[in-house]
């Protein structure tokens, strides 16, 4: 089972169907597990036999154009029809890894999305759990698509 | 004469997703409602005609299934056609709902052309 | 008894035992309690039979009093032992209220927990969920706790 593709099909079946937008995943550089630059974080806990945080972490621009897409409206700025935008795709792609993973006989129950918002800010876990991490290209630009887990034995 | 739908879903998001995805599929109506639960949507439902409900399963107050035996058991509304919208794809509980009325029901996530195929010949 | 009262009981438990801090709680808000400015949010989501979230909030300042008493040592910088610290109270107030909300007869697994700290951020979910919101003051300055809770029907 590899979390990386199942992150990967999970938010592409989201962005094909619902959002309606091309998505490419990408390699990431090289040393650049770090630093992530984006304005908005929909961010969602995972539990049971892997417990984790998903985390879909976009630039300003991005987000909204994602968000216009997805409730077919204009949008103008980073408002609360793009936080709740983004807290529902991060919803959706947390459910199909949960379906995903319930193929492979992990049992998987998801919390509520929060949608994290600002000019400067930085999302952590835990140091001591594993960590995925995929930027994926979009028409205006790119995002970035972060399992933390730590799977119970 | 314009056809109506009730769309029922806690998440405000999610009914202005669904709303998209209908006029998308090609599908017009004349008035879309909306209800943030079952017990807000029978509530609409004793004061409007609708010709079709689209119902999430996982809601507070009231949730879809709990909809679905109300509804059954009012004779003015027992025959709207439902199709439940849903992360659920546990057959079971979408049997559970077929078995207490729903006529369908749609994966979330979801295509305007999936929606076209399940809701188009209800309407 | 009460959500509230858990909440209260639960962080008052904890900062006095294993932060060795007082703390006094104040009446819940309602109404926004965003953007916060110059703080770190530990965060702790929970699914099951109850999904929700859990969240510490507290200003930079208080967070490392709280670090430097709890893992016993100075810090001067909100750095990786401050953040898996606030991660950790996160995680313990969770623990609590799952407890809590097990002895009736809910079935209820907690996430990983995480943090989000910056100079200015937004933090939120969905109108459409339960909020509790109880400010806390210690010597060292005021924090909130926050619990999101979404009941199946």
């Amino acid at each position: 089972m590899n979390l990386g593709e199942t992150l990967i099909a999970s938010t592409k079946e989201v962005f094909d169907t619902m959002v309606m937008m091309e998505t490419t995943p990408e390699a990431l550089p090289e040393g650049q597990a770090g630093s992530i630059s984006a304005s908005v974080t929909g961010t969602l806990g995972l539990a049971g036999d892997l417990r984790g945080i998903l985390n879909l972490h976009f630039p300003d621009e991005v987000a909204r154009d994602i968000t216009a897409s997805l409730l077919g409206m204009e949008i103008e700025e980073l408002d609360d029809d793009v936080k709740d935008a983004i807290g529902e795709i991060t919803n959706m792609v947390a459910g199909g890894i949960k379906t995903a993973l319930a193929r492979e006989g992990m049992d998987l129950e998801l919390s509520i999305p929060t949608t994290v918002a600002g000019k400067s800010y930085q999302v952590n876990c835990f140091s001591g759990a594993n960590r995925v991490i995929i930027p994926i290209a979009v028409p205006k630009g790119t995002f970035w698509a972060e399992l933390k887990f730590m799977l119970n034995s | 004469m314009g056809k109506k739908v009730l769309i029922v879903d806690d998440s405000s998001t999610m009914r202005k997703i669904v709303t998209r995805s209908l006029r998308q599929a090609g599908l017009d109506f004349e008035a879309i409602l909306e209800a943030g639960d079952g017990q807000e949507a029978l509530q609409i439902l004793g004061g409007e005609t609708v010709d079709l409900i689209l119902s999430d399963i996982n809601m507070p107050n009231m949730d879809g299934l709990t909809f679905l035996k109300e509804k059954a058991a009012n004779a003015a509304i027992k025959d709207i056609p439902v199709v439940m919208i849903s992360t659920e794809t546990g057959s079971d509980i979408i049997g559970e709902a077929k078995s207490l009325g729903a006529v369908g029901a749609i994966k979330k996530p979801f295509t305007p052309d999936q929606v076209n195929e399940t809701i188009g010949s209800l309407i | 008894m009460s959500l509230t009262k858990q909440i209260i009981d639960a962080t008052t438990d904890i900062f006095t035992t294993m932060v060795m801090m007082e703390v006094t709680p104040g009446e819940p808000i309602t109404g926004r309690v965003n953007p916060f400015h110059a703080s770190i949010s530990g965060m702790v989501g929970m699914a099951g039979s109850h999904k929700g979230m859990l969240a510490i909030h507290i200003p930079e300042p208080v967070a490392m009093a709280i670090t430097s008493n709890f893992l016993g040592l100075e810090v001067d910088a909100i750095n990786e032992d401050v953040q898996d610290a606030i991660g950790e109270l996160a995680n313990m107030l969770g623990g609590n209220v799952k407890s809590f909300l097990t002895e009736t007869g809910s079935d209820i697994k907690l996430s990983l927990p995480s943090t989000i700290f910056g100079q200015e951020y937004t933090f939120q979910c969905q109108d459409e969920v339960e909020t509790i919101v109880v400010p806390f003051t210690s010597s060292d300055g005021k924090f909130l706790v926050e619990l999101r809770l979404q009941s199946e029907a």
